[in-house]
């Protein structure tokens, strides 16, 4: 089959072409258009309102509630377009994720009411759980809402809430109770139309570094009456659910860090095509080249972590506490460094807000440096990380030391691209992982599986490569369990650490597997591995272990390849798909290059 | 995980001794300054530490705990009383 037509890349492919040319003026969501509600720090209504009408809202839906939802890996394809064209907005309709605080938690007739409001054309929910006293702890929220006969009522402040203005819904957390345990919040869906409009007010607009037109602002609620019928879930399960949805939202963060720097990618590639200096393009600059290289490999990597976790939301939901944590501390740092890299090739111009693509670069790069915030900080996840690491690690050295199979059924459902994956069902998230983590696990047998293969070229470099990963990765284990003379301390620096490593090892290991499972289904240059060895290079080094081999062949077809997906207008991730020619420029730069 | 040991089932005060000094440990406090009828919160015990103990306890145990025990149950008493009593279905 051509993975291409999957449902999911096919929605991408019909979204983007209803986006248009960005380069194109006249087009709606023309990085003109997007720069100048930029500039003026105004809301993206316009655009808002034409996603609407294309119905994407109804993709939020589940299909057995009327809607069009049929896995999470539509929500993450259709996000990475939204972010390419515009990271604000695509930040805006994400909101309309938070339906599934009620798919996760709520009973059948919230569902059926969640589900309504959602289809209709006043669909927008809010995230209201963070307070200006209390950041990310949840536990020290001060709103509260106290049971009356009928309902409840509203007392208290939460912010910075995106859309919290422009919502119809606020998904609220508040406190039930006064003690002191994690069962002190409730959740509840709050329908702003049923309210007494003179008992909440908003707070005023921040100013934020990105997402400058974004609603971002608070909502105050001052005796507000609620009907019971709001609570979603039981009272005292507020703070259970409100993980469990983070749980798949961050893993969709994955996407958002992905079209942020596919866009920049393709904005740094076409001046550093054109842009000539000491008698050559920016792009032969071998320096320049390795940076643009390495942010598209980056790419791939990331895309396998990210398309293959949120399969794992369908696939093995009871372990996506500890998946999500990994997507969210991997995705957005390793993508904000790339990011960081491009902007030294395109000099002088990532600073410029006009000029090259109307200054979108800078745009782009503000907005998504919040990302690594989003549903809990990388920092909070990477603690969460790292009290469990010494778990996972025990764990996973009885599986390599007894080296126990891992399920090879369930690895071919979660990595194979082709292979539909089961229904969502929220009721399976769990808070703990219970110690697996089958990804990892499967590294066990990669050796085994790499060994069978002989129809690959690049596979005796690929082998050496996961032969230092696999080192590295068992003196990590041994660092963790304290087996090497020295312990380590839960909360340590050095925990964290081992904690990142983790992640980077995690992105690894999925990239590896991508590969195994994905072989005979992807283009050529994705089928031939040799991105895998770029991939596996620079992970290396991100854990402080160089390689040794030169690997500069296999660097310079990667930039081959990410020249080639440039000039065809194709994207840079690993299903590529094409994207609406940049019209003007593109016809202008072949010719000044064939000059 | 299937592993060749045995657990036998532990007794009410074999779970709250081995609690005891999981909770110490985690806090970094002496096993004598944990008292058993102390509510969990009473300790500081955040979200993530509260899953994080149930972890160890599994571990230790070779068990599969729910993730929300120590939200549930006041103390350790409380908890080690229902892990003894529910030790059987509790085991993998």
């Amino acid at each position: 089959m051509n993975i291409k037509e999957l449902p999911h890349f096919q929605l991408a492919q019909e979204l983007e072409a209803k986006l248009g040319d960005p380069n194109n003026p006249e087009t709606l969501m023309s990085f003109k258009r997007i720069m100048e509600l930029d500039e003026s720090e105004s809301f993206q209504e316009e655009f808002f309102q034409f996603l609407l009408s294309l119905k994407l809202h109804h993709k939020y839906v589940p299909q057995s509630l009327g809607g069009e939802l049929h896995s999470y890996e539509e929500i993450y394809e259709l996000g990475r377009v939204l972010a390419r064209r515009d990271l604000s907005t695509a930040v805006t309709m994400s909101t309309l994720i938070w339906s599934l605080i009620a798919w996760v938690g709520g009973d059948e007739k919230l569902k059926k009411r969640c589900a309504e409001i959602t289809l209709s054309n006043n669909c927008s929910p809010c995230l209201a759980y963070s307070e200006e006293d209390h950041g990310s702890d949840l536990l020290a929220n001060g709103l509260t809402a106290t049971k009356t006969e009928d309902g409840y009522i509203l007392e208290g402040e939460k912010w910075p809430i995106n859309r919290a203005a422009r919502s119809d819904t606020v998904m609220l957390l508040a406190r039930t109770s006064n003690d002191k345990g994690a069962r002190n919040l409730s959740l509840f869906m709050v329908e702003k139309c049923k309210l007494d409009p003179s008992t909440f007010s908003y707070l005023p607009k921040v100013k934020s570094y990105g997402l400058r037109g974004c609603d971002i602002c608070g909502i105050k609620f001052k005796g507000t009456e609620i009907s019971k019928d709001s609570l979603i879930g039981r009272e005292g399960d507020g703070l259970e659910i409100a993980i469990k949805a983070f749980q798949v939202t961050r893993t969709l963060c994955a996407t958002l860090s992905i079209g942020a720097l596919e866009n920049n990618l393709r904005v740094v590639m076409d001046f550093a095509q054109k842009r000539q200096l000491y008698k050559k393009s920016v792009f032969d600059i071998p320096n320049a080249k390795r940076y643009l290289t390495g942010a598209f490999v980056d790419i791939l990597t990331t895309d396998t972590v990210g398309s293959t976790l949120i399969r794992a939301a369908h696939v093995i939901p009871e372990q996506l506490s500890i998946l999500s944590a990994v997507a969210k501390c991997f995705a957005p740092l390793k993508l904000d460094k790339s990011q960081k890299d491009l902007a030294t090739v395109l000099g002088a111009r990532f600073f410029f807000r006009e000029r090259h693509k109307e200054g979108i670069f800078q745009k782009s790069l503000r907005d998504s440096q919040v990302v690594s915030l989003f549903d809990g900080s990388s920092e909070v996840n990477l603690y969460s990380l790292s009290t469990q690491l010494p778990l996972l690690a025990r764990r996973q050295k009885k599986v390599l030391e007894k080296k126990i199979p891992v399920n090879n059924e369930l690895l071919s459902q979660l990595f194979r691209a082709s292979e539909k994956v089961p229904a969502f069902d929220g009721g399976k998230l769990d808070l703990s992982s219970h110690s697996k983590d089958l990804i990892m696990e499967s590294i066990v047998d990669i050796p085994e599986k790499l060994a069978q293969i002989s129809d690959v070229s690049s596979i005796q470099s690929i082998r050496l490569l996961v032969d230092k990963l696999l080192e590295k990765y068992q003196a990590n284990l041994n660092r963790v369990m304290g087996n090497t003379g020295y312990k380590i301390g839960l909360q340590s620096p050095e925990m964290f650490n081992l904690s990142r490593q983790y992640c980077i090892t995690h992105a690894a290991v999925c990239a590896i597997n991508y590969w195994l499972y994905n072989r005979d289904l992807s283009d050529q240059y994705i089928a031939d591995g040799e991105w895998l060895i770029v991939a596996l290079d620079r992970l290396l080094h991100e854990l402080h272990e160089g390689t040794q081999d030169n690997l500069n062949p296999y660097y310079d077809n990667a930039a081959k390849e990410l020249e080639r997906r440039t000039n065809q207008h194709l994207t840079y991730s690993l299903v590529s798909l094409p994207i609406l020619p940049l019209i003007n420029n593109n016809i202008n730069n072949t010719e000044e290059h064939v000059a | 995980m299937n592993d060749t040991t045995i657990i036998e089932q532990p007794t009410i005060e074999e779970i709250q001794t081995e609690t005891k000094k999981l909770l110490a440990k985690r806090l970094s406090i002496t096993e004598s300054e944990v008292d058993l009828n102390k509510t969990f919160t009473g300790y500081g015990l955040d979200s993530i530490d509260a899953i994080t103990l149930i972890g160890d306890l599994e571990d230790q145990y070779d068990i599969e705990l729910p993730s929300t025990l120590l939200w549930d149950f006041n103390n350790i008493n409380e908890m080690a009383e229902y892990v003894a009593n529910n030790f059987k279905d509790l085991t993998l």
